[in-house]
């Protein structure tokens, strides 16, 4: 039964199977005892970890053009930021997830999220520049006007900034530097192994 | 003209062939509506939809029955500039437009109504659960109208919202009946010589594999036995409706995994 559903074209409300049988993945959803499609594509049935009779069935777009992006809880995105206070750091998300979206998503970052450890000399101005491209996490939804994001932690952070065009390297966690003019200048850059 | 076909040649326009138990009715295109007398009255007219006809869009649907033009794009998830709160679920708004030269004179005020008559039937179907704090604009474009535009919007703009890979719990069909003076019986997807002479109409929109009705609207005086028979015609039509697009969007899918396979 299972290996009759794999590979089936479906669009939005079409049966896959039971919910006892298949876990719903992206593209899937549950209503009483059945999951449904709710996305057009094709099926796809793959291996639910720990559990060899469960699988988990997701239907896949073909030939995906845009599909929706939308920042969630715990989300890596990619911001630009736009200007800078005292207080934090207002950004645009450009993608979440290694995924553009369609239009970017104000979000903000505030003073207490910049680093690990929060104490009084922690500034924002040592840390992003109006211009500065940076990977943070999704604390949460925020409020209505803003997603709110983190970069405490050593992966998250500064990923890309320009000084007079030109565009600077990493010197350590607190340091990038313009390779022309070898001026430093203090930011929280993101550290990837 | 030849920069149409240019225009349509990637993408695979799809027309009903029938083999459906009702009969269709052809008329060639231009001839007006069908009267009465030429069509049965739990018949739909021939339906052509093509899909992601707007480049820019996140996704769109164009629907041609029978001397009705309706385009429909979706945009979106958008951030929503017009939230006051914070809101755990997206939300979906509507926006029609009738063009200058669809045949009818139009004020805003009948396009504003149309919109409020399209957005309550498409909303319980759409998973707003999954862009919270976001807005998915559906914007549709009425090209020339003829017989019930808000029913024919429903469904297209279900499409939609389908190829903008918005995820739903089922699409949404749409049809209507009317009930004309100077006839005992009702006419299923009326056309504007039907409609001329209208005693009453009901539009419904539901959703088929659900068997869940999202909207009823009616206007006019129906008694209460001929109500019940319409609203039944209306929903029999409305799973006829939903064939013809779940194959159109199945026929689309399988000619996108054909490209790729190609590829």
């Amino acid at each position: 039964r299972m290996e009759s559903v794999e590979d089936l074209v479906v669009v939005p409300g079409d049966r896959i199977g039971l919910s006892a049988d298949i876990q719903a993945g992206p593209g899937c959803y549950v209503s009483g005892t059945q999951v449904y499609a709710s996305s057009v594509g094709v099926v796809e049935v793959t291996e639910v970890q720990g559990n060899e009779k469960y699988k988990q069935a997701q239907v896949v777009r073909i030939q995906s053009r845009r599909a929706p992006v939308v920042p969630t809880t715990d989300s890596i995105v990619i911001a630009k930021v736009q200007s800078i206070n005292a207080r934090q750091a207002k950004v645009s998300i450009l993608s979440v997830n290694d995924s553009p979206c369609h239009e970017p998503f104000p979000a903000l970052i505030r003073v207490q999220d910049v680093r690990p450890v929060f104490t009084d000399s922690v500034q924002i101005i040592e840390s992003f520049r109006p211009g500065d491209f940076v990977r943070a996490a999704v604390i949460n939804l925020g409020d209505s006007r803003a997603y709110l994001l983190t970069t405490a932690r050593d992966d998250l952070g500064v990923v890309f900034a320009t000084r007079e065009g030109v565009t600077m390297g990493i010197v350590d966690a607190n340091t990038m530097q313009c390779p022309r003019t070898l001026a430093s200048e203090p930011r929280k850059v993101a550290l990837v192994a | 003209p030849s920069f149409l076909a240019n225009l349509f040649s990637h993408m695979q326009p799809w027309r009903f062939e029938g083999g459906t138990p009702v009969d269709f009715i052809r008329k060639p295109r231009g001839g007006g509506s069908d009267s009465m007398n030429d069509r049965k009255i739990n018949s739909l007219r021939p339906v052509f939809i093509s899909m992601g006809t707007v480049a820019k869009a996140s996704g769109s649907a164009y629907i041609e029955i029978d001397g009705m033009n309706l385009l429909c794009s979706v945009h979106g998830p958008r951030p929503d500039s017009k939230a006051d709160f914070v809101s755990e679920v997206g939300r979906i708004s509507c926006d029609v437009r009738i063009a200058p030269f669809a045949g009818v004179h139009s004020e805003p005020e009948r396009e504003k109504e149309l919109a409020l008559l399209i957005r309550p039937a498409l909303e319980p179907a759409v998973v707003l659960s999954r862009f919270p704090k976001s807005v998915v604009e559906i914007h549709i474009l009425v090209l020339e109208e003829e017989g019930d535009v808000v029913a024919a919007a429903i469904s297209c703009a279900s499409l939609a919202l389908a190829d903008a890979e918005i995820e739903m719990f089922d699409l949404v069909a749409a049809s209507s009946v009317v009930h004309s003076h100077g006839s005992s019986e009702m006419q299923v997807d009326p056309a504007t010589s039907d409609r001329v002479k209208q005693i009453a109409s009901i539009t419904t929109a539901m959703m088929p594999s659900r068997g869940e009705v999202t909207q009823i609207s009616h206007a006019g005086e129906w008694d209460p036995e001929q109500l019940e028979a319409a609203m039944r015609l209306s929903i029999a039509a409305c799973r006829q409706m939903h064939s013809m697009m779940r194959k159109a969007l199945l026929d689309g899918a399988q000619s996108s995994r054909l490209q790729e396979h190609a590829a």
